[in-house]
């Protein structure tokens, strides 16, 4: 399920369809909005709409499922911490009072539990833990803005194809070697990542046990692993060199890019609405 | 016509060793040919590539003489950029080529690291998309094609530079046969419509000889013979003299001129249909109806198979059914060819028979074990798997440890282990190697020890993926005997392949797969003589039994099987 995370999925949508740089530049606002909201109302709002754009672009929810499950994961963590530890952790304003729910540990009682007790007494600046509504809701917030990044991000990713996004930072000014480096590196992940799966069946083919606890023979199993494809990648290097030579790399400073990323009419207009939206957020912001 | 390549008294060392790897080397090739370049590994024939390409002196260094002229341009006096707009290389593994996502992108790139203006750069993708016939795959990502689409989308890149000769480091030894069949027609297409001269660097000879016009023979770095392909080939001892797979029809056609039957030797099943069968029919020593086949299938004992599958099921998790329904068995010291087109399921049920993979629905037993209840490595003293790259599979630092890896896994002791090691490098002939790092080897002796490794273990069958990809005809040809001795000896064997001559020439029983299905099983005259069930998984079928065909026998495998039942000469062992 987890392989399928961050991949680029082909679909006939109109987020697919807009440049690069309109994603990139509508992850602005969104980002922008979340980061300075703390009210869950708008935050909710922001995620609807998020959610929204996910529905436009046509991504069959499979695709999805397991950026699900880990923001749900984290959402839950989130929760958990913050309302039993907002008290200990992130309680800066003492004069604030808090409406407790119950306690769990008192610092009063840290004699009774030997070495954990003063220890979670130390750790919580010496307030104890204890479950409140300020740290519930706060545990709330902090989990949605964490799953509005993750799901922006992953959107932006999964309906880009990755050529794309390189022309992006080419067009903002990332110089075209490095994102030739990264495009080479992704075109060789596939490749390398059946390579260790082969590997790794051929070690146990051979009768090789990974053994619960016996972390040197693992570790030098994978080493072995490593290497051998290390040294199939350098081999590989060597003829992608030979070949690259032969389609004259570098034999010109100035290297066209053929597929040009074009602007239509429908990011024209997207991208004047984003801008002229993200000024109205700054607005709200420093009024 | 004119010369295109011309090389003059050329010498070549590499940097660091004293033997020259070319000495005194006069080519000359015209404008239009289409030329093939053969001989054993290591004679010389790559290096010559890379030197009519530039690529030798100008990046790899080395110590070179003489001269190097192609399409009028000194190699020396031109950049390796310059003179790729003359001469394309494509090599051997078309995958390591391969630097973009996509294919409308490999091939803009060599255009596009020229600065050429971008109507341009256009007009030459359209041309070499065009040219390769890969215009409905422009948008194709290269990791999704096929063998035979990744190595055309290579020969697109190398004609947006738009080159007049093309030369191919053999590009056909890791292709099956439909890729093999795609990219030969795309090379007679660019040699014939686009006037491109085309040389071939290849030992694939059964497939390529029925193309070439001109053949040069090259041996530890010197020209052998150099000339028309029928003119070459006319001396029977030459070929066999380099190591050469000789194909089997020109074999047969020996053996007629031998007797005076036939006075052109043939290189392709028709040419062989209009020039053969007339000649030597009536001259047979015994009618054909009185000959008989001899089969190899051999006696089984049903109580101890090795090997059952019970309604195996097996689906990828991407959804692709690999495998529906299969009952199979596999006995002891049977040595059998499982055979099928790209996707029929072979490496699929190679994995369930290792227990690598286990069943969705369905059973498989090893040895009366079922494999759903044992890990991996539970099966390792019994099943012995090769995958299809040596390089993945050899971890180890040098050779002994590498085979030593296996039986100390099994807890044998240190003097065991020792001897087991000394005993498997004698008989897979590796004793010099011991102490070399096997990614240091050549291809066949990667593959020598991955099958060491695995034999150390005493496995009662050996499963082995393609062990024949990408090597020439001695290595194959001693893997197979080694292979058939063990055999002998009853090691069980299972090789996977998609050499149907291989297959021919070894196996006492064939597996004929498409589509996850058994779809043929038995002795491989009956298999491998159905041509439609063949043809329907893409394979073609032997040569031999098309020859056989032609002159009214029942099909037989071999030519040697021909001639012993025709004029009954020629023991096979």
């Amino acid at each position: 399920m987890f392989r399928g995370l961050f991949h680029y999925v082909d679909k006939p949508s109109y987020i697919h369809r807009l440049d690069p740089r309109v994603k990139l530049l509508l992850l602005v606002p969104i980002l922008l909005l979340t980061m300075v909201s703390n009210n869950i109302f708008t935050l909710a709002l922001v995620f609807s709409f998020v959610l929204l754009l996910y529905t436009i672009s046509r991504i069959p929810y499979h695709r999805y499922k397991a950026l699900m499950m880990v923001s749900l994961l984290s959402s839950i963590s989130f929760l958990l911490m913050g309302t039993f530890f907002y008290f200990g952790f992130y309680h800066y304003y003492p004069e604030r009072p808090l409406t407790i729910w119950f306690w769990i540990f008192r610092p009063e009682d840290a004699g009774s539990l030997p070495i954990i007790g003063p220890i979670i007494v130390g750790f919580t600046y010496g307030r104890g833990i204890v479950a409140c509504q300020e740290g519930f809701i706060w545990g709330i917030i902090t989990s949605t803005k964490f799953t509005i990044t993750f799901f922006s991000g992953s959107l932006m990713i999964m309906t880009t194809k990755p050529k794309e996004i390189l022309l992006a930072l080419n067009k903002v000014g990332v110089p075209i070697k490095l994102t030739f480096v990264a495009m080479t590196a992704l075109r060789f992940i596939p490749i390398v990542t059946e390579e260790w799966y082969v590997t790794l069946n051929a070690q146990r083919a051979r009768g090789l046990k990974f053994k619960w606890l016996d972390v040197i023979g693992t570790l030098r199993a994978l080493t072995a692993i490593l290497s051998t494809l290390i040294i199939n990648s350098i081999k590989r290097a060597r003829i992608l060199a030979l070949a690259m030579e032969t389609r004259a790399f570098g034999a010109n400073e100035k290297k066209v890019i053929f597929r040009e990323l074009k602007m239509t009419r429908l990011d024209i207009f997207l991208t004047t609405a984003i801008c002229v939206v993200t000024v109205l957020i700054l607005i709200l912001i420093f009024l | 016509m004119n010369n295109i390549v011309t090389t003059r008294n050329l010498w070549y060392v590499y940097t660091g060793q004293k033997e020259p790897a070319l000495k005194n080397i006069n080519l000359k090739i015209n404008d239009g040919d289409f030329v093939l370049i053969a001989g054993p590994t290591g004679c010389g024939k790559s290096t010559l590539a890379l030197c009519l390409t530039g690529l030798i002196p100008h990046v790899l260094g080395g110590e070179i003489k003489g001269k190097v002229v192609v399409d009028g341009k000194d190699t020396r006096d031109f950049e390796v950029f310059q003179l790729a707009q003359s001469i394309g290389l494509v090599f051997q593994n078309a995958e390591n080529q391969l630097c973009s996502l996509n294919v409308e992108d490999e091939v803009a790139f060599g255009p596009e690291n020229l600065a050429q203006p971008r109507k341009e750069i256009e007009k030459r993708v359209n041309f070499a998309l065009h040219a390769t016939g890969l215009h409905d795959l422009r948008h194709k990502y290269t990791s999704n094609l096929s063998g035979g689409q990744k190595h055309k989308t290579v020969i697109a890149s190398a004609l947006s530079m738009l080159p007049k000769i093309l030369v191919l480091d053999e590009p056909l030894a890791e292709l099956d046969p439909v890729g093999n069949r795609e990219l030969l027609q795309t090379l007679k297409r660019l040699n014939e419509e686009f006037g491109i001269t085309v040389v071939l660097i290849e030992h694939k000879m059964e497939q390529v000889l029925g193309y070439t016009k001109k053949v040069i023979l090259l041996k530890e770095g010197e020209i052998i013979t150099n000339g028309e392909t029928s003119e070459v080939f006319k001396d029977k001892k030459l070929g066999e003299w380099l190591g050469l797979r000789i194909p089997e029809t020109l074999k047969l056609s020996y053996e007629l001129i031998e007797r005076g039957l036939l006075a052109k030797p043939a290189f392709s099943v028709e040419e062989a249909s209009t020039s053969m069968p007339q000649m030597w029919k009536s001259k047979l020593h015994r009618p054909p109806d009185s000959i008989s086949i001899i089969p190899r299938e051999k006696k089984r004992n049903f109580e101890n198979e090795l090997i059952k599958a019970e309604g195996l099921c097996y689906v990828y998790n991407d959804g692709t059914v690999a495998l529906r329904d299969i009952d199979l068995s596999i006995f002891p010291s049977e040595f059998v060819a499982l055979l099928g087109g790209n996707g029929a399921g072979k490496t699929t049920l190679a994995l369930q028979m290792a227990g690598q993979l286990k069943p969705i629905k369905g059973k498989m037993y090893i040895q009366g074990k079922d494999t759903a209840k044992l890990g991996v490595a539970d099966l390792a003293g019994i099943v012995g798997y090769t995958f299809q790259n040596p390089d993945c599979q050899l971890f180890c630092k040098t050779v002994k440890d590498e085979i030593a890896f296996g039986p100390r896994q099994l807890g044998l002791t240190k003097e065991a282990v020792n001897d087991t090691v000394k005993y498997t490098l004698r008989t897979m002939n590796l004793e010099k190697f011991k102490d070399r790092d096997p990614h240091t080897l050549s291809r066949g002796q990667r593959m020598g020890v991955a099958v060491a490794s695995v034999l150390a273990m005493k496995p009662k069958i050996l499963i082995l993926d393609e062990p024949t990809l990408g090597q020439d005809f001695n290595r194959i040809r001693s893997l197979m005997m080694l292979l058939k001795s063990l055999n002998r000896e009853g090691l069980a064997v299972v090789t996977i392949t998609h050499d149907v001559n291989i297959a021919a020439e070894y196996a006492c029983r064939a597996i004929l797969m498409d589509r996850g299905k058994i779809i043929a099983d038995g002795d491989p005259h009956y298999v491998l003589s159905q041509e439609n069930l063949l043809r329907s998984t893409s394979l073609e079928p032997p040569t031999a039994v098309c020859l056989s065909k032609l002159a009214g026998l029942p099909p037989m495998l071999t030519v040697s099987e021909i001639s012993t039942a025709v004029w009954g000469v020629n023991e096979i062992q």
